[in-house]
């Protein structure tokens, strides 16, 4: 019993850990600084020091903010835009080639699995190069479409393990029987083994759409103002603030980050069950 | 298997696409000279990669990169093991705890960059010791900042502590899905015969998942992420406020951003490290994808 009151002490220890950043970045969002507006009213002694407190009062002020003057929302629209446009790619490709690399043996298979799993080592910044050219000759840049193919990049791989893995799960006797039954080869994929997976492929495009919001540096080198997601609006950042003599707003960073974490911790819990399949490329079940 | 082609055709296609043409023609720009002050490039060989191998940044490149892949990928192990023990078996109120440590696996990595600051989560931290615990004699002594964030061991460590507060709680659930498929008996047999928990660890939980190939594939992923992390990194060099090149937090992915954001450009330098990585990435590859097929034939 005395083991079981430690373990639990601890697991609130741990807990604690996860909760208190969480709770830190929500907090830091809340804070406003009216300081110019009411200098010397909030100066205070912290221990020995002087602070210039300005009035630091606690209200939403930051995130009604981040609705109205940041537009916020606009970020939300192009991240669902961009990540519907990526992931419905990447699933029509995807399923297809995870289908036929879980239920046939071909040759050239093991060779496939290898780029598809390159495309998953490489650094995005050895390919941001040739996109950053080639979309400003084609005029990609700053587009929906670009970013939902620059975004193929994380998505197919997300794709085609998680949903190998799913295919994989469903037994070979399910398959035999559909063949034995006069069933042809696209029937078989379309009639039985797609309605089988209908739960992998939701979890697939939950754990894809997470990954393409939380996504920066595509979003950072590739989106100008018309198309920024989200996690760019998340570091509205030095770059802009040196440029524009603007102070860094901890305030706004933090409020940003909140509101960027709700929809994404949402959707993440959804999936949950299959959160770990999806970052060990399938094999973790 | 005639179906088979036809279904990988348009994975090979983007593939193609997305992938390999885009590497191509980085390899082909970093043989020229082609930046913003030189639009019309030239060929010069292999000079951008000899530039970068012998820039005064390369081996502070190399050391911050591999302290921060290694800090991180055992600290990642330890603490999710550590949680995955804790959490392994009948625990009160397993379901609420579940939840809370399944949280920060949804946060962008460059939102740890900002939680984990010197404005946010490190002054907490400084004033929870100064202030609250107010260990002397550091107290006496009037700074007012209690870690130092000029230190190597407190920008690194805030740096991997921010990676682990994600990655951690992810490993638990790897370790947990590997604890789970042990079978039964193990334990019920260690039980009649009268183990204690220690050697139980020992005996059965340790060796199951240290011989894992999930958790191999896991780690080697880790490492070959952590090798291109910029994020964590990248903020840290404005924390530091150390935009230059060869910083003290640059890894090599941070040096691309800062060649990327800086006045002229020079793709071509940027596209030879690129490729210099990628040359890596791909021979790590090869070795994960041995550990993945050992782990996908273990599931079937």
């Amino acid at each position: 019993m005395i083991l079981g009151k430690i373990r639990f002490s601890l697991l609130c220890v741990a807990a604690f850990w996860i909760i208190w950043p969480l709770f830190t970045m929500f907090n830091e969002g809340m804070r406003v600084d009216l300081g110019p507006m009411m200098s010397g009213r909030g100066s205070s002694y912290v221990g020995r020091f002087f602070q210039a407190q300005g009035g630091i009062r606690y209200n939403p002020l930051t995130f009604i903010r981040a609705f109205t003057f940041e537009n916020f929302p606009r970020a939300v629209f192009n991240s669902t835009v961009i990540a519907a446009i990526s992931i419905g790619l990447a699933l029509a490709v995807g399923i297809l080639g995870a289908y036929a690399l879980a239920r046939h043996k071909f040759k050239g298979g093991g060779t496939l699995t290898l780029s598809v799993l390159m495309l998953r080592t490489i650094t995005p910044l050895a390919v941001i190069v040739p996109f950053f050219i080639v979309y400003g000759q084609i005029g990609l840049f700053d587009t929906y479409i670009g970013m939902g193919l620059v975004y193929l990049i994380i998505n197919i791989p997300i794709v085609t393990f998680m949903m190998r893995a799913f295919f994989a799960d469903i037994p070979q006797s399910v398959y035999e029987a559909a063949s034995a039954s006069g069933a042809s080869e696209f029937q078989i994929l379309r009639k039985v083994a797609l309605p089988l997976v209908i739960p992998g492929i939701l979890a697939t495009m939950v754990f894809a759409f997470v990954a393409t919001w939380n996504e920066f540096l595509f979003a950072q080198f590739l989106s100008g103002v018309q198309v920024k997601p989200v996690s760019r609006g998340v570091w509205s950042g030095f770059a802009e603030a040196i440029e524009s003599f603007k102070v860094l707003d901890f305030d706004e960073l933090n409020a940003n980050a909140t509101l960027a974490l709700i929809p994404a911790l949402a959707l993440a819990f959804m999936i949950k069950k299959y959160v770990a399949r999806g970052f060990t490329l399938g094999s973790a079940r | 298997m005639k179906a088979a082609y036809l279904y990988v055709a348009p994975l090979v296609i983007a593939i193609v696409g997305i992938g390999i043409l885009p590497l191509g023609h980085a390899f082909y720009i970093s043989l020229t000279d082609f930046s913003a002050l030189r639009p019309e490039p030239e060929f010069v060989g292999l000079r951008n990669y000899q530039d970068f191998l012998t820039a005064p940044f390369f081996w502070n490149s190399v050391q911050v990169t591999t302290i921060f892949v290694v800090g991180t990928v055992v600290t990642e192990f330890l603490v999710g093991l550590y949680l995955a023990l804790l959490m392994f078996g009948e625990v009160r109120g397993k379901k609420v705890f579940d939840k809370i440590l399944f949280a920060p696996i949804a946060i962008s990595p460059i939102v740890m960059g900002v939680l984990y600051s010197p404005n946010v989560v490190l002054d907490d931290l400084n004033t929870l010791l100064y202030y609250g615990l107010c260990i002397s004699p550091i107290c006496s002594d009037n700074t007012g900042v209690f870690l130092n964030t000029a230190l190597p061991v407190v920008y690194y460590g805030m740096m991997i502590l921010s990676d682990v507060f994600v990655w951690g709680p992810l490993m638990m659930l790897v370790i947990l899905a590997i604890l789970n498929n042990i079978p039964k008996e193990h334990f019920e047999a260690a039980d009649v015969s009268g183990a204690t928990s220690f050697q139980i660890f020992r005996r059965i939980t340790f060796p199951a998942v240290i011989h894992s190939p999930i958790l191999a594939a896991m780690i080697v992923l880790r490492a070959v992420d952590n090798f291109r992390a910029y994020e964590i990194p990248y903020t840290w060099s404005f924390w530091l406020f150390q935009e230059r090149l060869g910083a003290p937090v640059d890894t090599f992915s941070v040096v691309m951003f800062k060649l990327l954001s800086s006045v002229d450009f020079p793709l071509s330098q940027i596209a030879a490290i690129g490729i210099l990585l990628t040359v890596f990435s791909v021979t790590t590859a090869v070795v994960v994808m041995k550990a993945l097929t050992k782990s996908w034939e273990g599931i079937r």
